[in-house]
C-alpha cells in the first residue's frame, strides 16, 4: 500500500476506509496516480462545492464503480445460477427424475465454487493483487444472493403462496431460513474461495511477458 | 480495419492530444465529460486508459505527486505512434461514412 507522508495531509478527506477499498481494486501499476487523482478531485472540486457528506458520497460512489466494474459478470453469473435453481426447485420439484434434487445440489455447489474461484482470479489478475479476488468473489456472492433473493421474494409471491403443494416443498427444502441463512455461509466460503482465485490470478500476472511482469513476488 | 478505436476511447485519446503536457487521469476524465456532455464514471476512463495502454497506442509516465494529492504520484499519458494512427484511421472512417450525405434531413413540406 501507498505511504503517504503525514505532513502533505490535508484536513478534508473521504472516509479512510473508502481511500483503502479503493486501493484494493485499482491495477498495481495506478496504486498511486488513482486515488491521488480522487483524492485532488474531491479536495479541490467536490468538497468545496458539496460538503462533507456529499463528497463522501461522491467519493463511495466512484468505488462502488470500481468495484462493480470489475465484479459485475461473475454477480450476473451466481445470480443466474441460484435463479435458475428457484426455478427447477418450483416448477420440477425433486423427485421430478432419479436423485433429481443430489444432481441439482451438486451442479449449483460446482457453479458457485467455480465462479467463486473465477472471481478471485480474474481479479488477483487485473489488479496483480490477492486482495482484489477476494472482494470480487465476496461481492459476487453478496450481491448475486441478494438479486436471486429478490426474484424468489416475487416468486414466492406470485406462485408459491397460495398453491399448498408448493408451499410445502418450499417449507421441506429450508424454506426462508435457508434463503437468507445460506447466504451468510456461502460468503464466508466465496472469501476462501477468492483469495485462493486470486494467488493464482497474481501469480500469473507476473509471470514472464505478462500484466505485471516487472514487479517482483512479493 | 478492425483496430479503429470506439467513440469513448476516441474521446480518451483527443482529451489526451488536446491536453499536451496536462494530460493526466483527473483532467482527462474532466475534458471526457465536457465533450460527451454526460457523467462519466471516473472507472470507465481509467479502463479505457490501462486497455489503451496494453494496445499499445498510449505511453504513460508517473510525476511526483502534490501535497493536494496526499503526496501521491500523477501519471501523464501521451500518445505513441500507433496511437496517432489508430486515431487517424478512426476518423477517416467517420468522414468516409458521413461523406455524400445531407444531413440533417430536411422534412417534407
Amino acid at each position: 500500500m501507498t505511504t503517504v507522508d503525514p505532513s502533505l495531509r490535508d484536513s478534508s478527506a473521504p472516509p479512510s476506509w473508502a481511500q483503502a477499498l479503493l486501493t484494493w481494486l485499482v491495477p498495481l501499476s495506478s496504486e498511486e496516480s488513482i486515488p491521488g487523482d480522487l483524492l485532488e478531485e474531491y479536495r479541490e472540486a467536490v468538497h468545496p462545492a458539496r460538503g462533507q457528506w456529499r463528497a463522501d458520497l461522491w467519493y463511495f460512489r466512484q468505488v462502488v464503480g470500481f468495484l462493480c466494474r470489475l465484479t459485475w459478470m461473475f454477480v450476473v453469473l451466481h445470480a443466474a445460477a441460484v435463479i435458475v435453481r428457484t426455478i427447477l426447485d418450483t416448477f420440477a420439484p425433486p423427485g421430478f427424475g432419479p436423485h433429481s434434487y443430489q444432481l441439482r445440489s451438486a451442479a449449483s455447489t460446482y457453479a458457485a465454487v467455480g465462479t467463486f474461484l473465477l472471481a478471485g482470479c480474474y481479479a488477483g489478475y487485473r489488479m496483480g493483487r490477492a486482495r482484489a479476488g477476494v472482494l470480487a468473489a465476496v461481492t459476487a456472492s453478496a450481491v448475486g444472493f441478494a438479486l436471486a433473493l429478490g426474484f424468489e421474494l416475487i416468486l414466492f409471491r406470485a406462485v408459491i403462496r397460495d398453491d399448498p403443494a408448493r408451499l410445502n416443498i418450499f417449507y421441506v427444502t429450508g424454506g426462508w431460513g435457508e434463503a437468507i441463512g445460506l447466504p451468510v455461509i456461502v460468503t464466508f466460503i466465496a472469501a476462501l474461495l477468492g483469495a485462493l482465485g486470486g494467488l493464482c490470478g497474481k501469480y500469473v500476472s507476473r509471470l514472464p511477458g505478462r500484466r505485471f511482469a516487472t514487479r517482483p513476488w512479493v | 480495419m478492425s483496430d479503429i478505436p470506439g467513440t469513448f476511447e476516441q474521446a480518451v485519446m483527443v482529451a489526451i492530444v488536446r491536453l499536451g503536457a496536462e494530460g493526466y487521469g483527473r483532467r482527462i476524465l474532466s475534458d471526457v465529460q465536457e465533450r460527451l456532455e454526460r457523467n462519466v464514471a471516473a472507472g470507465a476512463v481509467y479502463s479505457t486508459l490501462d486497455r489503451l495502454e496494453a494496445k499499445g497506442l498510449l505511453t504513460s509516465k508517473l510525476a511526483p505527486g502534490t501535497a493536494l494529492r496526499g503526496g501521491r504520484a500523477r501519471r501523464y499519458y501521451g500518445l505513441t505512434v500507433a496511437g496517432v494512427r489508430a486515431l487517424d484511421a478512426s476518423r477517416t472512417a467517420s468522414e468516409n461514412i458521413w461523406r455524400g450525405l445531407a444531413w440533417p434531413r430536411r422534412r417534407r413540406a
